[in-house]
């Protein structure tokens, strides 16, 4: 019993440390930063010259 | 630019397949030899991918290397064959890298795996395995010689912190945003912000005057951007398929002389410049002027490591030109350095580094420094 509840204690950590970290509004700002990056550098990608290191 | 070869290129779905391919395999890895065997397994799909039939040089490399190693394990007799046996491969394939154009180009795919950082890792690999007389692994090779992520521009790892950092590793939620935001910064650098600086500001140095110190400045910062974009998608991506990816920049263009530059720029080409060429060169030196003139053997090293960096970059008259005025640059730092403690003592040498107004002279005159002398390896 006593290792069930330690067990179920972890898992409650684990599982808060997680929502808590998505319920955060800085971690949406984050997402929604990355997702402002990542369309902005999709739009320009076939622009872009291959890597300028390529064969160094 | 390769030919018949693929490219490493960022912007080619393969590659991302193999990060998604990295990630699908993970619930499979059950075991440390699981992971590191299914990583071989993306590692070697993206050289095939790139090589077509070609595959064969890559993995025969890998495979002499690995054979190499092995002979380290053995007795000394063995050891020395293994010994002048690398030095020999290495050589060739080097020599037949680096001089394509005037070389018989037996190898023209070394060019598409990026065997200039192949090479490093060799010597790295082989270089541990001989100093701690252990073999490696076959499946350690190939994942630590042909990491699809880290081809094209490194970074270079150390081989025993592969080795130490060759283990099942699960990430958390944060641990994964913090390796799509360097993905993202990475890609955004690249091909937002260093397209951005090519388009608007450079021109191959075509331009005169006042245009031409903008330039300069941008020729630099879109180096930067582009070099440690790509850096930053490296260890994104290692963060996110659980391989050690070190770090290749600490903000350069904050440097406050040419040694520190050295601290924060390719990180881990000065690192294993410091370990395989400049020590082992500057303990022999100075063993033969028996611990006399420490600073001319260290300008003497310094300037050995920047030809040998130099022509590892290209054998060009530009890069020839960029390593020496490097070389000058760092040796310059040394000597002052040791003319100001002499002068200052050490307590009012810390205290004059310390003024705002030394601080910030001394990182616009880095960053000058920098600037200019990357146009050798344009214009020359």
């Amino acid at each position: 019993m006593m290792l069930a509840d330690n067990q179920a204690a972890d898992l409650d950590v684990v599982d808060s440390s997680t929502a808590g970290f998505l319920l955060r509004p800085r971690t949406w700002l984050r997402i929604f930063w990355v997702a402002i990056q990542l369309s902005a550098a999709l739009l320009l990608a076939n622009k872009v010259d291959p890597f300028f290191y390529q064969g160094f | 630019m390769m030919g018949v070869f693929g490219t490493i290129d960022l912007t080619d779905w393969p590659f991302w397949l193999c990060v998604l391919a990295a990630l699908l395999i993970q619930p499979i890895q059950i075991n440390n030899f699981c992971r590191r065997l299914t990583l071989a397994v993306v590692n070697l799909g993206f050289v095939t991918w790139l090589l077509g039939t070609t595959v064969w040089l890559p993995v025969s490399l890998v495979t002499v290397i690995w054979l190499i190693a092995r002979s380290f394990a053995a007795s000394d007799r063995v050891r020395r064959a293994g010994r002048i046996a690398a030095v020999v491969v290495l050589a060739i394939l080097l020599i037949d890298y680096r001089l394509q154009p005037v070389a018989l180009k037996i190898f023209p795919a070394l060019a598409a795996i990026g065997f200039a950082y192949v090479s490093l890792r060799s010597i790295e690999l082989l270089r541990g395995c001989w100093e701690d007389q252990q073999a490696a692994s076959l499946i350690d090779c190939v994942n630590y010689l042909i990491p699809f992520h880290m081809l094209a521009a490194g970074p270079i790892e150390h081989w025993r912190d592969f080795l130490q950092h060759d283990q099942r590793t699960t990430i958390n939620a944060e641990q994964t945003l913090y390796a799509l935001e360097r993905i993202a910064n990475g890609v955004f650098k690249k091909f937002v912000l260093a397209y951005a600086i090519n388009e608007v500001f450079l021109t191959g140095f075509q331009t005169s005057g006042y245009l031409y110190v903008i330039e300069v400045q941008a020729f630099y910062i879109w180096l930067f951007l582009d070099f440690s974009g790509y850096s930053d998608v490296a260890v994104g991506v290692g963060t996110l398929i659980g391989v050690h990816t070190p770090e290749n920049f600490s903000r350069p263009y904050l440097a406050r002389n040419m040694v520190d530059f050295w601290d924060r720029w390719h990180i881990t080409l000065s690192l294993f410049l410091r370990r395989n060429i400049f020590v082992p060169l500057q303990l022999n030196m100075l063993r033969l002027t028996n611990g006399k003139s420490t600073v001319w053997v260290s300008v003497f090293v310094f300037f050995v490591t920047f030809a040998i960096s130099a022509a590892w970059h290209s054998v060009t008259p530009g890069f020839l030109v960029w390593g020496f005025t490097h070389a000058v640059g760092v040796s310059v730092v040394v000597c002052y350095r040791h003319v100001l403690k002499k002068r200052l003592g050490t307590m009012r040498f810390k205290s004059y580094q310390k003024q705002p107004i030394v601080r910030f002279c001394a990182i616009v005159l880095t960053f000058q420094y920098v600037a200019w002398t990357l146009t050798a390896i344009v214009t020359l």
